[in-house]
């Protein structure tokens, strides 16, 4: 009887043990798609395969000619399971950013970059958590989400997962066309609430995540959902205090914040 | 050898007191891996036990009664961010383990166990000849509750996830014991001028 190994094209199964998550690897952008103002994903392809638990983020490391680095840690915005040599990030383009500066503006298909990971084993989803699940996004906060929750598609699992999404305005959200498709209503496992302009004719929430919004998620879930929380600092908070105060344990929130106290 | 990114340059007043791969920001981001815990100093204790010979607990006065111990000194997020300039006010970890009697011989590791739950482990030699502080303030300002109100560990040497927030127990060990963090794919030691970010970080 023959023995028949399968193999990606491309990838001998030696290459796939050669990497750390620590070591630098150089991808090649193939793509780059504008998201949204000041937001957009790129895709790079390595000579290897491209393995990660949903959530997990990336670095992205640049060298100027004298020698000098500077390095930002990217959520992936999709899910990769090994089977390709393809990862997305999702960048933001950050006030005197220099790395999502030099990025918007020098990067393009073709453009070769340093990345490594991935990182982090906390604020991860897999599809061995059994727990039903409640994202809540605010702003760039959905892109470990989005990857999340196109994870959760792809392994057809049964326990539900929903997510509330809070965004300025249809203008400035990521991710249209699998999170608010061409009919315009949001997909059925997506709540949203544009916090500055809905879009014409909206009906649906048009404020900040408060308590009312996290109960009414938590009322459409079984009992008990693990909770993914990530946003500016304002949100997660207020958020986390919705779930707490509807009675989730605090250890099944896990959240990612972003952006500073003034000192 | 990294590729060298055609058109990227370095800043114009390029920091030279900063450990390889940080930036330095200007406002204080917050990180935190779940809920903010909110700690009454009415009901908090700091509790110094294991390999000490008189394990202790302190209430917020008593705590406050202490001689405060100053540090100015940068910080280090493993995220990638300094925080440059800062002054920090709390009361040492050496007078914390005077105050518990002293270490027995076989201390050798200091387990910080925190409100909400969160957990991280450094080598005796890191907290002690005043290179380590349970600080109460930041900047001349109590710590708010996202910074890790009312007490957080402060060793500034090493990345802060090691400067643990709302800091409940410390506890002295012989052996070592990863913490949160470093069971999740963060270095155990965590030395930024070494870059000893990540868990497969030598």
């Amino acid at each position: 009887m023959a023995i028949i190994i399968t193999e990606t094209p491309g990838v001998s199964s030696d290459t796939i043990l050669t990497f750390k998550p620590t070591d630098w690897r150089v991808g090649t952008v193939t793509e780059v798609l504008p998201e949204a103002l000041g937001l957009r994903s790129y895709a790079f392809t390595f000579d290897a395969p491209i393995k990660h638990d949903a959530g997990q983020h990336y670095e992205i490391r640049l060298t100027a000619k004298d020698g000098y680095q500077a390095a930002r840690l990217y959520s992936a915005a999709m899910p990769a399971n090994g089977s390709s040599n393809m990862l997305q990030l999702t960048i933001a383009l950050m006030p005197r950013g220099e790395v999502s500066s030099y990025i918007f503006n020098n990067v393009k298909t073709g453009s070769q970059l340093e990345i490594r990971g991935p990182f982090g084993r906390h604020f991860i989803w897999t599809p061995k958590v059994a727990d039903p699940v409640l994202l809540v996004g605010g702003g760039t906060g959905v892109i470990p989400l989005r990857a999340m929750r196109l994870q959760h598609q792809q392994a057809s699992c049964q326990t539900p997962m929903k997510l509330l999404y809070s965004t300025d305005s249809y203008t400035d959200m990521p991710y249209k066309y699998e999170l608010f498709p061409h009919t315009g209503v949001p997909a059925a496992d997506v709540t949203i609430t544009f916090t500055e302009q809905a879009p014409h004719g909206w009906k649906g929430y048009d404020r900040r995540i408060d308590t009312v919004m996290i109960r009414q998620m938590l009322m459409d879930l079984p009992k008990n959902p693990l909770a993914y929380v990530c946003g500016p600092t304002p949100m997660v908070e207020t958020a986390i205090q919705a779930l707490l105060e509807a009675g989730l344990d605090p250890a099944k929130i896990k959240a990612e914040r972003f952006g500073s106290t003034a000192a | 050898m990294a590729i060298i990114n055609p058109g990227f340059k370095s800043p114009e007043h390029r920091n030279r007191q900063l450990p390889p791969g940080q930036s330095v920001v200007t406002g204080w981001p917050v990180l935190t891996y779940g809920p903010t815990p909110h700690v009454d100093t009415e009901r908090w204790v700091l509790e110094i036990d294991g390999a000490v010979n008189k394990p202790i607990k302190f209430d917020w006065q008593a705590f406050n009664d202490l001689p405060k111990t100053i540090m100015d000194t940068d910080i280090h997020c493993v995220t990638r961010w300094s925080k440059l300039g800062m002054h920090w006010e709390g009361v040492s970890v050496d007078e914390l383990i005077k105050q518990a009697g002293g270490l027995t011989d076989d201390a050798h590791h200091l387990i910080v166990s925190c409100y909400g739950g969160y957990t991280t482990n450094l080598p005796v030699d890191d907290v002690i000849n005043n290179q380590a502080m349970v600080a109460t303030k930041a900047d001349g300002q109590p710590l708010s509750p996202e910074h890790g109100a009312p007490a957080r560990l402060f060793v500034p040497h090493l990345y802060f996830w090691k400067s643990a927030k709302y800091v409940q127990k410390l506890t002295f060990t012989s052996r070592d014991q990863p913490g949160f963090w470093e069971i999740n794919g963060y270095h155990n030691y965590g030395d930024p001028w070494r870059e000893q970010r990540y868990d497969t970080d030598i």
